[in-house]
């Protein structure tokens, strides 16, 4: 397994999530929310490209049971004894085969809609502009993304670095990944928070390159090609509401 | 002064903190006076209390030194002083504005205004980085002297700087994800310019002690050796993301730096040394350690192939 080669380690991350404390989920989102909820990782993608399908919720039932494709729709059922954040949030694999948008319903036993999201699929498309490069909005100089870029397999990883909140001013970067080009010149992804194990702690110092325990998705990306120079990056959360945006610039040097 | 150096002045001030020339993302422009709003996103993970900027725990007292040790004409070189005072005496530390240079000498004169200075709060003291650049504009050996009028004794100290009559061009194409499978999930991003100015910079991403993601930029990175040496400082941020429903969020770095008169004072963790020694296109080894030769940690690194 490589670096930030996340994506085979985010399918099994039911996995991995069943042996990790509770309220992870919480902790990997930008933006907090205690209801329970469907979240499909990326959103947008393109034909074949696998999605994860994650039911989250500390306060909501959060096993999945099983999931099927009822009457266009992918109803993913769970198990409605785990129904508090002792219950670690678990995920299922899927991938489409159509162009389209899919409703992701997460239902209980008794038929009852307990959450609901849609994922997007659209054609494989190849990318206009290389992003290969380091990116930063001058309104919030400090932070950035570093985009690279294979010209052969087009493929495209990240990382978004930027601040946290807690604590106040803490640096903090998410991986941008299973990024895909939709038409229109729409990059869409998914930006993963990682951590770390508490141990063993650094041989020196407090901060070091260390294996990371736990990857799991904080938001969907949308990456809209101004020009060769240009980008406007959006971060959303699981709602696929805006959380903010940045006007990004290619840096020359 | 000699003709050997051009040495950056600006009316009274001397002296430049470390500064990015290469990585203007990481220029702070504005200072951050509010406070922001309460935090709504209070994570699990977020529970430990750490601080923003501890790369280096462990604050070296009155560490010299002088960055790049080998370089080219016309290359400036940083002068660093990493010392740790008193609250009070922080904001009035000062380089001697007396910087000597000849043909094959620097000498800094360090000095503190104590009759400017109040008692000293108890026991708190924090860690200032001052910096000066000065330009070698031939090849040669130059002595860089630091009478260390802050330390015990009044030691004076110093070092020799090799300058090379040109630049050294990479071997290696740098660019790209580099990470160690030991520590697979973190990893170093850096960009590299081969063909144009062969500029390199980068973002070591990481993790403190409880878990947490950090990073790192590298900067002021020049080719070394046979050009298969990246050397450079990794150095830490914090800044303010004031959107209160957000865990994290693109945000200005706040300066870590204040002027005072007749230098900056940058009050952060020290800067480390980042040396990347390349052995292929595809593997390296890096090595980090602090100003004083302290040894962090090390990465054999594997450049990502996708």
């Amino acid at each position: 397994m490589q670096f930030l080669r996340w994506r085979c380690l985010s399918f099994s991350i039911a996995v991995i999530a069943a042996s990790l404390a509770a309220n992870i989920a919480c902790a990997f989102n930008l933006v907090e929310v205690d209801q329970p909820s469907v979240t499909v990782a990326p959103r947008i993608s393109s034909v074949g490209a696998p999605r994860t399908v994650f039911a989250n919720g500390c306060t909501g039932p959060t096993v999945v049971d099983e999931a099927e494709i009822t009457s266009g729709r992918l109803i993913v059922r769970i198990n409605p004894s785990a129904f508090n954040c002792a219950q670690s949030p678990r995920s299922l694999t899927y991938v489409p085969r159509t162009v389209g948008t899919l409703t992701v319903r997460m239902m209980s036993p008794d038929g009852r809609v307990v959450a609901e999201t849609s994922m997007e699929t659209a054609a494989a498309v190849r990318s206009a502009v290389n992003l290969d490069g380091m990116w930063f909005d001058p309104d919030t100089n400090g932070s950035g993304i570093s985009f690279h870029h294979s010209s052969g397999t087009d493929s495209i990883f990240g990382t978004w670095f930027m601040y946290g909140t807690a604590p106040q001013g803490a640096t903090r970067w998410y991986s941008l990944q299973s990024m895909q080009w939709t038409s229109g010149g729409v990059l869409v992804g998914t930006a993963y928070a990682a951590a770390a194990a508490a141990q063993p702690s650094c041989a020196a110092g407090d901060d070091c390159p260390r294996p990371a325990v736990l990857v799991g998705p904080a938001a969907s990306v949308s990456i809209s090609v101004i020009d060769s120079n240009s980008l406007r990056a959006e971060g959303m959360d699981r709602y696929g509401r805006v959380a903010f945006v940045s006007r990004l610039k290619r840096l020359e040097f | 002064m000699a003709a050997w150096h051009s040495y950056r002045a600006s009316n009274d001030w001397n002296f430049r903190a470390i500064w990015m020339k290469h990585f203007s993302i990481l220029v702070a422009m504005l200072l951050i006076l509010v406070s922001p709003p309460g935090t709504a996103a209070d994570t699990p993970l977020s529970g430990a209390a750490s601080k923003p900027l501890n790369l280096v725990s462990t604050v070296p007292q009155g560490v010299f030194t002088v960055f790049p040790k080998v370089g080219y004409a016309n290359q400036t070189r940083s002068v660093m002083l990493i010392l740790s005072v008193s609250l009070c005496e922080s904001t009035r530390w000062r380089l001697d504005t007396n910087l000597m240079l000849s043909d094959s000498e620097v000498w800094v004169r360090s000095r503190s205004v104590p009759e400017l200075c109040a008692p000293l709060i108890g026991g708190i003291y924090t860690t200032i980085v001052q910096t000066f650049e000065f330009t070698p504009t031939r090849a040669g050996i130059i002595t860089v002297f630091w009478e260390g009028l802050l330390r015990p004794g009044g030691k004076t100290e110093s070092l020799t700087i090799q300058t090379l009559p040109e630049k050294i061009a990479s071997t290696y194409d740098a660019n790209g994800m580099w990470y160690d499978s030991a520590t697979n999930g973190s990893g170093i991003a850096l960009h590299h310019r081969r063909t144009g100015s062969d500029a390199a910079f980068g973002t070591w991403f990481m993790y403190n002690n409880a878990g947490e993601p950090r990073w790192y930029s590298l900067q002021s990175a020049s080719w070394q050796a046979d050009g298969n040496v990246l050397e450079g400082f990794l150095l830490g941020f914090d800044g303010m993301c004031q959107t209160p429903s957000l865990a994290a969020c693109p945000a200005r770095s706040r300066p870590q730096e204040t002027r005072v008169p007749s230098s900056f004072l940058t009050f952060a963790s020290p800067p480390a040394f980042v040396r990347i020694t390349f052995q292929s296109a595809t593997r390296a080894r890096a090595e980090v350690s602090s100003l004083d030769g302290t040894r962090l940690f090390s990465s054999e690194l594997t450049k990502l192939a996708f």
